[in-house]
């Protein structure tokens, strides 16, 4: 049972690391320029395409959430749940 | 936060592995329950290899032994309204539990302050899941809702020996024998609201409520749990009716960790 419990624990880490590491190369700083831009540039366009953007984003999140939705609905009325 | 990140990374493996493997998960049993999250889906990558490892790593995992927490009752919490109406459900022999899923326009569902969660299914465990002291009820029902994120709220009731319970007749009366089949009888006429409790406000119910996870593999977390203060009755004779489908599937009491248990009495 110990063994088992340390090689659950050993695949967790080795999953979090990944996750970490895939989220953690994303610059912090990559909004920020966009808006210095911006300002330097009086150009209003990428403010409307970060817009745009951020509702694409939340239609993205919205259908993200349904799918989700979708996907437990299905899985629980197959399973005990 | 290690919670936190263990709680993502267990979120994004269960969807991965709904995604991936709804269809045909690995077997499990209640005889398996204590290697459950050591059990390998060898089709698989790793770490999606062990489904169920949640149940062996999990720290906010249910059902819990009520009596263990403080039962804080101080703050104010959500109105919750059970808001079910009559359907004509699928009968569904899960292989674990019998079930019934409502229909697919069923507009019911559990109202937790202003946001409705539909209600997709509800079972019966025997014996319960939670338990008092230690002290388990003959069984337990657990209504499951799914909202639009696909967050899962339970609302569990228990289960005495007592008056017969015309509803969960129909239940068993409709309940396919075989494991996988399902029973969508087009004459009957379903009330889920007609197995809470008599005499209780379905518009206010009286709850206790804690953060858990789901009882059954793969034992996800992020699960709400209302459990309601008073039981509802079936009869002796419709517990063994019940037993002759399922008995002893109920997942052992699992370690509170810290967490509180709120209720609105």
């Amino acid at each position: 049972m110990m063994r088992v419990k340390l090689f659950l624990a050993v695949v967790l880490s080795l999953s979090v690391s990944c996750f970490a590491g895939s989220g953690g190369d994303q610059p912090e700083s990559l909004p920020e320029t966009g808006q210095t831009k911006n300002a330097s540039t009086g150009d209003e366009q990428p403010t409307r395409i970060e817009t745009g953007k951020k509702e694409a984003e939340s239609q993205s999140s919205q259908e993200t959430g349904l799918d989700k939705q979708s996907l437990m609905i299905d899985y629980c009325r197959k399973h005990t749940c | 936060m290690k919670t936190k990140i263990l709680a993502s990374l267990a979120s994004i493996i269960f969807t991965g592995y709904v995604s991936i493997a709804a269809s045909a998960p690995p077997h499990w049993s209640y005889d398996e329950e204590p290697i459950w999250g050591a059990i390998e889906d060898a089709a698989l990558p790793v770490p999606l290899r062990y489904p169920y490892a949640e149940c062996g790593i999990g720290q906010h995992q249910s059902p819990v032994d009520l009596a263990d927490a403080k039962i804080v009752s101080a703050k104010p919490l959500n109105k919750l309204s059970a808001q079910y109406k009559t359907d004509t459900p699928t009968f569904f022999n899960t292989g674990h539990a019998i079930q019934v899923n409502t229909s697919k326009n069923f507009a019911g569902g559990l109202k937790v302050g202003k946001e409705l969660l539909p209600l997709i299914q509800l079972h019966f465990h025997e014996p319960s899941e939670h338990v008092f002291g230690g002290k388990k009820f003959p069984a337990e029902l657990h209504f499951v809702h799914i909202n639009k994120d696909g967050r899962i709220a339970v609302l569990g009731v228990v289960i005495n020996i007592g008056k017969e319970n015309a509803v969960f007749q129909t239940i068993l009366d409709n309940m396919p024998r075989h494991e996988g089949e399902a029973n969508s009888p087009s004459r009957v006429r379903f009330n889920p609201a007609k197995l809470l409790p008599s005499g209780v406000n379905a518009a206010n119910l009286k709850y206790l409520t804690l953060a858990g996870s789901l009882t059954t593999p793969p034992c996800s977390e992020g699960v709400q749990w209302y459990i309601l203060t008073k039981s509802i009755t079936i009869s002796a004779d419709q517990l063994e009716q019940m037993k002759s489908f399922y008995h002893d599937n109920a997942r052992s009491a699992q370690s509170l960790n810290e967490r509180s248990i709120l209720s609105n009495q």
